[in-house]
């Protein structure tokens, strides 16, 4: 299987901050869900990806090549969605279609139509009188309309109310369709994750946590939930993650039904991906 | 290119179509004082939109914050920046465009005198001097953004006026011949190269600092 995005220890420093050895890669035909809390580097990472900007260490591919090198060629099969349309207000969705048919060689116009029609975008409003939810929408018709064979998304559904993100996750799971696609999702939204992602990356203060699949975290990790008292009965070696609260204890672990096995007495629940990311950003890592 | 020139236009017309419709306006009014009156106002009108229009983009850009979406576009940030520069050369050039074929028609046409060789005068150095005004503000654009270059741009062309005025009156006194000076066909070359110079040399500036932002 052939991976579409290859990251390898990928590094960049800033005076408060550093993205520090981030490896991870996309297979074609997969999602991976991008999670990480504010300024984790999430977005860091994808402007790298992109070639915003110089990158301390590591390397980046993307369809096999190196994005440095054929950067302007690469960007030809990427599509890219912010948390925002980044259009001016005064332009009409057709509009936006006529100028970037200019800016993609493989820009399909009728694609472009469908997908508003689809989405039910007005063609000639102007997108200062669009809603949050009608402006991603028009960031996702531009980012597909040029047949991109990857998709870098920023989170592309926050501020969107359920139907629309339903909609919209929809859209992502058809893309990804065959081998030859492959969509990365960066999102706070863990459910939309838990919904259509693959595989899940956990970016933390700059640095991958874990990049697993997500049926192997949904399934196969879990959390002890236990009193104080209880944590001491917890091999340390088992613990991921603890964070201990007021009226409860929870323990972190990868391998649910062994721990279940392990600590009879103990609850052992399924982990959902936010409970993972809250315990390893405010738990304290064992 | 194509896509981000085509972008540029549309989005100053639709921003700034009352105003260019009334500076062509004003432009035929004065022009009512006589064909080198109109063909003089129009080159004036077309270079100082050259200047105008490309900052204008810019600060339409930055609203927006349109370079987000830009730089993950194939069009490469040379390619962004080179098209700000390609706007503002072609206004310029359709100012002296049109003034050129005004001058032809005019002297034709309407039998007036052999108008096109006062017509090149005052519009090359119109032309000239927008140009070098633009290769000034553009990297002032890029490094301090819109509302800070303003400032700066004009405090430059203040300090530019003010010299040129100072140089005139010691010119009256020194004798000097600085009127001669524009019917030079040596001077006129190296004025042009120093354009040329300063554009490309405005161009690459503003590249570089473009190229080191990290939006």
């Amino acid at each position: 299987m052939e991976h579409l995005l290859k990251i390898e220890g990928l590094t960049k420093h800033y005076p408060e901050f550093s993205l520090q050895d981030v490896s991870f890669s996309v297979p074609g035909g997969s999602i991976m869900g991008f999670v990480g809390e504010n300024g984790a580097g999430k977005t860091t990472t994808i402007k790298l990806i992109l070639d915003e900007f110089p990158r301390d260490g590591g390397s980046v591919t993307v369809f096999g090549r190196d994005n440095r090198e054929a950067g302007r060629e690469i960007r030809e099969d990427i599509g890219v969605v912010f948390d925002d349309a980044h259009f001016h207000e005064i332009f009409t969705a057709q509009e936006v279609g006529a100028f970037l048919k200019d800016c993609y060689r493989k820009w399909d116009a009728a694609c472009y139509d469908a997908l508003l029609k689809r989405l039910e975008l007005p063609a000639k409003k102007r997108i200062k009188e669009f809603s949050r939810g009608m402006r991603m929408k028009l960031s996702i018709a531009a980012a597909m309309a040029h047949r991109p064979r990857l998709l870098l998304l920023d989170e592309p559904t926050s501020g969107l109310d359920p139907i629309v993100r339903d909609e919209v996750l929809e859209l992502f799971q058809e893309f990804i369709g065959d081998e030859e696609h492959a969509v990365l999702f960066s999102s706070h939204i863990t459910e939309d994750l838990e919904k259509v992602a693959d595989y899940v990356t956990f970016l933390h203060r700059g640095r991958v946590v874990f990049s697993e699949p997500k049926d192997t975290l949904l399934y196969g990790w879990g959390v002890i939930r236990c009193g104080r008292e209880q944590l001491a009965g917890i091999d340390p070696a088992d613990a991921a993650a603890v964070r201990s609260g007021d009226f409860e204890t929870r323990v972190l672990v990868k391998d649910r039904e062994a721990a279940a096995r392990k600590y009879r007495g103990m609850l052992v629940d399924r982990a959902s991906l936010e409970e993972i990311m809250v315990l390893y950003g405010r738990g304290d890592r064992a | 290119m194509k896509g981000l020139l085509k972008k540029d236009l549309l989005l100053l017309w639709k921003n700034m179509k009352t105003v260019v419709v009334l500076v062509l306006v004003y432009a035929v009014v004065f022009g009512a004082q006589g064909a080198e009156t109109a063909m003089s106002t129009m080159s004036i009108v077309f270079s100082l939109l050259g200047v105008m229009l490309p900052l204008y983009s810019l600060a339409y850009d930055s609203q927006a914050r349109w370079d987000l979406f830009a730089r993950a576009l194939p069009v490469g940030k040379r390619q962004i920046v080179l098209s700000k520069y390609v706007l503002a050369v072609a206004f310029i050039g359709a100012g002296l465009a049109v003034e050129f074929a005004a001058a032809l028609i005019l002297s034709g046409a309407l039998g007036l005198p052999w108008l096109l060789p006062q017509a090149a005068a005052v519009s090359l150095c119109m032309a000239a001097g927008c140009l070098l005004l633009l290769a000034l503000e553009m990297p002032l654009y890029y490094r301090f953004g819109p509302e800070k270059a303003r400032i700066l741009i004009f405090l430059v062309v203040a300090l530019a006026a003010a010299l040129g005025g100072a140089l005139v009156s010691l010119q009256g006194e020194a004798g000097l011949p600085l009127a001669a000076l524009p019917g030079s066909p040596v001077l006129a070359a190296l004025a042009a190269l120093l354009v040329v110079l300063c554009l490309a040399g405005s161009f690459f500036l503003s590249l570089r600092i473009y190229c080191k932002q990290e939006l």
